[in-house]
């Protein structure tokens, strides 16, 4: 049985793709943490488990939609 | 065993008990945190008007009566829940009194779950301009007076479901007008049927190996890779699986789609003991394959990292996880490029997962698969287990796990 014969630069080459897309989907989780902490979910609970006003929970991103919407349905 | 490896062993128990932990904290703390202020989220939108709530109790539709200036006026805005296809959603419909009823004149997503390509694709394709100007007892149904937006055909039926319900309900109770227009049908259409052929083509595919299995499975690999990736935009991704932890499951009636996905995947892994959603059905797969013919090259991976590459998916996907549970938005979390290479549309580095996922896959074999796609590794665990469930009920000699394509699951995760 013939050993396959092991290729550092190979083994490199695809370890660096590896880290560099570690750090991509990393860097999209910061991200995604980044978005979650506008929403604040904590501080709503908590707010609203005491009773205190409640601080609305829209997504950051529903506002550009949001708005978008206004201004294209026309006030009839 | 050594001491070494006890050592090991129990610090893996530690770990995998605080991964749990820290799994059903981050999902109490979300499902505490997504309860709704239907008024404090529309006072938000609408600032500048007086709004007083008809109805009691938390159910929705919810009414509420429009006042400018201190008197009344003849908008009411009535709010309501759907599930598109990140999870649930909630919109505001101003309505105005007319002579004949009432009609539409601004609808405000107030809340969504969807993943922001779908957003995008749904605001560009105008589709909510279409509601505006239309009576209270229009149909309110897809692909009858509303036109769906291609690549985000789920979030249209859930938003229009969302709004038909709402609407039709204040009609009723409200406005005391009679039923006029249909209820929403089954919609088992073209759509569904093809996605029934490709799975059925795809088991074919899997148990047979001779030359008619050899053109069912070329089909299966043209069909999904134009159906569900180009057109439906329909892969299954982490989002998914958490959706349905977080009981974000669109009805059958209002997207068959997603069941016969999730039927055909779940049920080849539980009856079948294959994993044919990965090898046969994911479209990714396919662009992945399509990009190793072209290349030609076949780059090998350090053996240490092909080893450690289960214990990485499961790293991620717990951080993946964590993000869904604690923002009950499954679309925040996942981090699979599928979505985005079948729509081109993405957000900040997601434009860069994508571009690299593609680089590494003309290099490197099944490069994602094999490294970081959480659904496979899931689905390829309950092979596993339904194996090891099967061995104990009835003895082993079940052989070797085989996937959809017929290699082992070492070689899987290899």
């Amino acid at each position: 049985m013939t050993k396959r014969k092991e290729n550092p630069w190979q083994f490199k080459f695809s370890f660096a793709l590896v880290i560099v897309m570690l750090f991509l989907v990393l860097g999209y989780f910061a991200q995604s943490f980044l978005e979650i902490r506008k929403v604040k979910p904590v501080r709503v609970a908590i707010e609203r488990i005491s009773g205190a006003p409640a601080e609305p929970d829209i997504s950051p991103t529903d506002a550009p939609a949001v708005e978008a919407e206004k201004k294209e349905v026309p006030d009839s | 065993m050594t001491s070494t490896a006890k050592q090991g062993s129990s610090w893996g128990r530690v770990l995998e008990a605080f991964a749990w932990a820290s799994l059903l904290a981050a999902f109490i703390i979300g499902q505490i945190a997504a309860q709704t202020d239907y008024e404090a989220l529309l006072k938000q939108q609408l600032p500048d008007l007086e709004l007083t709530r008809s109805t009691e109790g938390s159910s929705l539709p919810v009414v509420f009566r429009v006042k400018t200036d201190g008197k009344p006026s003849p908008d009411a805005i009535v709010m309501s829940e759907g599930v598109g296809y990140g999870g649930p959603l909630i919109v505001g419909i101003r309505a105005r009194r007319t002579d004949e009823g009432a009609r539409l004149n601004e609808i405000l997503v107030l809340s969504h779950k969807e993943t922001p390509s779908f957003m995008v694709r749904l605001n560009r394709g105008h589709f909510f301009r279409q509601f505006a100007g239309k009576s209270v007892t229009d149909n309110f149904i897809v692909d009858d007076d509303i036109d769906a937006v291609s690549g985000a055909t789920v979030s249209a039926e859930g938003f229009t479901a969302a709004i038909r319900e709402a609407v039709h309900l204040g009609a009723v109770q409200h406005l005391q007008l009679p039923q006029t227009w249909q209820e929403p049908e089954w919609h088992i259409g073209s759509n569904e049927l093809i996605l029934v052929t490709l799975f059925l083509l795809a088991f074919f595919g899997a148990y047979r190996r001779d030359k008619l299995a050899r053109y069912a499975r070329t089909i299966v690999m043209v069909g999904t890779l134009l159906f569900v990736g180009f057109y439906a935009n329909a892969s299954l991704n982490l989002g998914n699986i958490a959706g349905v932890f977080m009981g974000f499951i669109p009805s059958p009636k209002q997207y068959p789609m997603w069941w016969i996905m999730m039927v055909g995947a779940l049920g080849s892994v539980i009856v079948l003991g294959r994993n044919i959603y990965c090898h046969q059905i994911c479209p990714f797969k396919v662009v992945q394959d399509l990009l190793q013919k072209i290349s030609g090259v076949k780059l090998r991976i350090r053996p240490e990292v092909q080893r450690k590459s289960r214990a990485l998916i499961f790293f991620l996907s717990w951080i993946s996880l964590l993000l869904i549970f604690l923002s009950a938005h499954p679309a925040l979390g996942s981090y699979e490029p599928f979505a985005m290479m079948f729509s081109l549309e993405g957000l900040g580095i997601q434009w860069y997962i994508l571009p690299a996922a593609l680089l590494g896959s003309l290099f490197v074999p099944s490069f994602w698969c094999r490294l970081f796609c959480p659904v496979g590794l899931y689905l390829n665990e309950m092979v596993r287990l339904r194996r090891g469930v099967r061995e104990r009920l009835f003895g082993g000699g079940g052989g070797k796990p085989r996937t959809g394509s017929g290699k082992t699951i070492k070689v899987e995760q290899e």
